[in-house]
């Protein structure tokens, strides 16, 4: 993450959206839920690490929103990059200061890291909001009130500082995919707003056509698309449909940018 | 300008940590855990409880999940009749995170899928009354890494609970099975 890319991202006025969203997502997760004292002696308890939006915040509006709006948020701040430089001629300037393989890796790499960065801010921030609200009770296989689907669970009762460690990599990474494919939409059409809003286009057509192949053929095809990859930590099936198609929105902008920085003929 | 926002975001950390250090004082960082082997009674102010085995029925296909059923003796020590039926999910069968409640006992009007099951006034003990049940609980499919267990509720002890809790721990007992698919 150089200097240079972070000034460009704060000047911005896209990133009060992601600030504005993550403050509406933050809203709607806490106005559906009491927020009084929790009790001391029912089996199950309420705790900052259960109560929080990913895991018992499931199915709430708030929970609801950020499903959706995660594909914005990753992808407003800085996935317009290369497209906007052609734009303005500002990719002329850059050229004559680095390589074009260089200036292209640059873009993806922070492009990666920004995208994972403002889809994970909502989660946590609302992990902070609810450690000040619940206590961090010992939890374990009886209060916890989880099941054995969700991923990591064996580390969840063992250290629950890692498991979080590990959900939010695992966010800030699909973020980061999704980010990528928006800069490549945005590159490959010269816009600076198809890629907001057609990685989520894309992912609920995929998931619609699986389910229509699934029901004509008759055999159940179990399937997660981005969106449930990236929020969902319960019920993640990752068998050969999904990751398939994880690999291909993961090498599809890789393979597009090395042919792209192979080029030398917009200057 | 710059200032001001790094100010600000310190102030608001120093101020969230401050938060959550005073709010975590009142509450158990521990757990304490008793566990109790199978054929150990277990006696509590009035009532004492036995699990004395269980037995694996593959009812169904491989892909459902299978019926486990549980022996319990429970003895009642007082002049007073106690229900069973006061101590909503008295045991809860555990495997890991997942969990099942007792799948026999009968709410009025509500037709049983199991032979042996229990209404409202099948769960009352007498006064000095000992009786046997069998509990049907659900069980997921094999895994050996799953830790079976039955958990008591706390309703049961609670005043052992509220003692260990202000001493700082979470005190709950529980009955561990073993490997329930032998």
């Amino acid at each position: 993450m150089s200097k240079e890319y972070m000034i460009r991202v704060f000047k911005r006025k896209r990133v009060w959206i992601c600030l504005f969203l993550t403050l509406v997502i933050n809203y709607f997760d806490f106005s559906q839920r009491s927020i009084v004292a929790p009790l001391k002696d029912v089996t199950i308890l309420q705790s900052a690490f259960n109560e929080n939006i990913l895991i018992w915040g499931r199915g709430l509006l708030g929970y609801f929103l950020y499903t959706f709006l995660l594909f914005i948020l990753a992808s407003i701040c800085l996935s317009d990059l290369i497209s906007e430089d052609m734009e303005t001629k500002l990719i002329n300037i850059e050229l004559t200061k680095k390589k074009k393989s260089k200036y292209v890796r640059d873009a993806y790499l922070n492009n990666f890291v920004i995208g994972g960065f403002f889809t994970l801010l909502p989660i946590v921030i609302n992990l902070m909001l609810w450690l000040m609200i619940r206590p961090m009770w010992h939890l374990n296989f009886i209060n916890s009130g989880l099941d054995n689907h969700v991923i990591f669970s064996s580390i969840f009762s063992k250290n629950i500082f890692l498991f979080y460690f590990l959900v939010f990599i695992k966010i800030f990474v699909m973020g980061g995919i999704i980010a990528s494919f928006a800069l490549f939409m945005n590159t490959k059409y010269k816009s600076s707003y198809l890629g907001v809003i057609g990685v989520l286009i894309i992912d609920i057509i995929v998931q619609y056509l699986v389910s229509i192949i699934s029901s004509l053929t008759g055999n159940f095809i179990s399937f997660d698309g981005l969106m449930s990859l990236t929020t969902d930590i319960m019920y993640v099936d990752f068998n050969i449909f999904t990751s398939l198609y994880l690999l291909i929105m993961i090498f599809i902008p890789i393979i597009y940018f090395v042919r792209f920085s192979k080029q030398r003929d917009f200057i | 300008m710059k200032k001001i926002i790094k100010f600000l975001i310190v102030a608001l950390l120093l101020g969230f940590i401050f938060r959550v250090y005073s709010l975590n004082k009142t509450y158990p960082k521990d757990e304490k855990i008793k566990e109790y082997q199978l054929n150990e009674p277990i006696t509590y102010k009035n009532i004492q409880i036995k699990v004395s085995g269980f037995k694996l029925n593959d009812l169904r296909g491989k892909d459902d999940p299978r019926i486990l059923d549980v022996y319990f003796d429970v003895k009642n020590f007082t002049d007073k009749e106690i229900s069973l039926y006061d101590v909503p999910n008295s045991f809860v069968l555990y495997q890991n995170f997942s969990n099942s409640v007792i799948q026999n006992t009968i709410e009025e009007g509500i037709p049983s899928d199991y032979k042996i099951s229990y209404k409202k006034e099948d769960m009352v003990l007498k006064a000095k009354e000992e009786k046997k049940f069998t509990f049907k609980y659900m069980v997921e499919d094999y895994d050996m890494n799953r830790k079976n267990f039955l958990y008591i509720n706390n309703n049961l002890y609670k005043d052992q609970y509220m003692d260990y809790f202000d001493k700082g721990y979470l005190f709950y007992e529980i009955i561990n099975l073993g490997d329930i698919y032998e």
